[in-house]
């Protein structure tokens, strides 16, 4: 795996999925992890001639994040997976993918100030 | 000018094993617009997992019963990568052995579903019939049907023993006729073939852009399996991944049938490379950091993701299953299908709903 960005501005989101899919690359997914800080690591993982590359950003857990679904279509569910999981927002998507809002149990991949994990 | 109707399919209908629900938008017969709603098998897979990393190896079986030796196979493979041990090769190449093994497992279901879709019922019995072969195989060398439970960090817990690799050669030697068989009957048979050819398509640049894999993107002209990455005892035996260009119902089925004999030349190679030597080395204290590992799943690339923190819980486990970016294509397939293909555009794409929702 490469070296990624080392977690740039989510500014730079849609420039990055623009240059990937220019040079071929397929998005694999879009993993969110909770860092118990308030913001969440966006791993944008990528294959590119059979190697797997990874574009890494932080972003504050409350912000809305652009979406990237209109360069690559397959990431329209990976980003509401995002959603529905860790209570993320992203321009233009809904959450309700998995969980139904407002009666399933919100964001539960978000780590709690009472858990260590 | 004639009206929009909207047709719910699912979650529960007889074309599907599993349930989803796919909202369709038709005029008079044709689809013209098609809405896919998931989440009716949510189970929290990913935080379960979080919970104990070595109880784990064996609950991630339980994310997908056709698929569930490679989720264990990627997950241990991950933690593995974590905690930088390389796999004793005898391990590898039984690993390889029992993933193939239940590629043919997948597959076949998937052709005879897709058989029972189009009405050819005694073609589903006989798919089932082929099966069976190697279900209880698989029963034989692992101990079980479905869930393997063979996978542990460090290797597998069964080895195979001569009369084993005896056995594994005898079915595979009576179950290459029977494919062969098979692939004639959904090669030539003609209302199988109408019921598919030109059904469904899904382009190279919309398999690119809904980041479909496995035989969904390999049907469409895109030549990527993740076996050639050389995991397991891939890097042993010779790849040939089946890559055909039509993209529709028809390419997807004959991949698949193509990809069982294949599967059987690869279980036959393996076999000789079996040398003397452990199946397990023994991992010390928590892993900690953060690994990525992938497997070529029967539905196609299936990716983990973990992030170990020195405990017995883990800090993330992520699950990127092959459905879940190949299910949302059927949205790309079905606008100007006839309503009466919908449930067969559908079942080409081999959707299994435990893995897309976990």
């Amino acid at each position: 795996m490469s070296e990624g960005n080392g977690g740039k501005p989510h500014q730079d989101i849609r420039g990055m999925a623009y240059q990937m899919r220019a040079s071929g690359a397929r998005l694999i997914t879009i993993v969110g992890v909770d860092r118990g800080d308030g913001t969440i690591e966006l791993i944008y993982l990528f294959d590119r001639n059979g190697d797997v590359e990874d574009r890494r950003f932080v972003v504050e857990a409350e912000e809305e994040v652009d979406s990237i679904s209109d360069i690559y279509a397959g990431a329209t569910n990976m980003e509401r997976e995002n959603m529905d999981l860790l209570g993320m927002r992203f321009k233009g998507l809904e959450p309700g993918l998995l969980l139904v809002p407002g009666k399933s149990v919100k964001a539960p991949l978000r780590k709690r100030s009472e858990e260590g994990t | 000018m004639s009206r929009t109707t909207i047709i719910p399919i699912g979650p529960q209908h007889p074309a599907f094993l599993e349930p989803l629900n796919v909202s369709l938008e038709l005029k008079e017969e044709r689809v013209v617009g098609a809405t896919l709603n998931l989440g009716y098998n949510h189970r929290g897979m990913e935080h379960a997992l979080s919970l104990d990393y070595k109880k784990s190896q064996y609950l991630v079986e339980r994310v997908c019963g056709i698929c569930s030796n490679h989720h264990s196979a990627a997950y241990c493979q991950t933690v593995e990568a974590i905690y930088g041990v390389e796999v004793p090769e005898r391990a590898r190449i039984i690993r390889t052995i029992t993933m193939e093994c239940q590629r043919i497992t997948s597959h076949l279901l998937a052709l005879g579903h897709i058989a029972e879709v189009v009405g050819y019922e005694n073609l589903f019995m006989q798919c089932f019939r082929e099966r069976e072969l190697v279900m209880r195989l698989v029963n034989e060398i692992t101990g079980n049907r479905v869930h393997y439970s063979t996978n542990v960090i460090g290797g597998v817990k069964r080895d195979i023993d001569a009369a084993m690799e005896r056995r594994i050669e005898d079915v595979m030697s009576d179950l290459r006729p029977r494919l062969e068989e098979l692939h004639a009957i959904f090669s030539r048979d003609s209302t199988f073939v109408k019921r598919t050819k030109g059904i469904g398509k899904l382009t190279r640049e919309q398999a690119i852009d809904w980041c479909v894999v496995g035989p969904v993107a390999r049907a469409s002209g895109v030549a990527q399996d993740v076996r050639e990455d050389g995991f397991a005892a891939y890097d042993r035996v010779r790849l040939r991944p089946v890559v055909r260009e039509e993209g529709d119902c028809y390419a997807r089925t004959m991949v698949r049938m193509d990809e069982c004999l294949r599967s059987v030349d690869l279980i036959e190679e393996c076999l000789p490379l079996l040398k003397e030597g452990s199946v397990v080395l023994s991992v010390k204290g928590h892993p900690s950091g953060e690994g990525i590992s992938r497997v070529e799943a029967p539905r196609g690339e299936l990716m983990y993701y973990v992030k170990a923190i020195g405990k017995l819980q883990l800090d993330r486990v992520k699950i990127r299953t092959p459905a879940f970016v190949n299910v949302p294509a059927v949205q790309a397939m079905l606008p100007g299908a006839r309503l009466a293909d919908v449930p067969v555009i559908t079942v080409s794409l081999d959707p299994c709903i435990c893995c897309t929702d976990r």
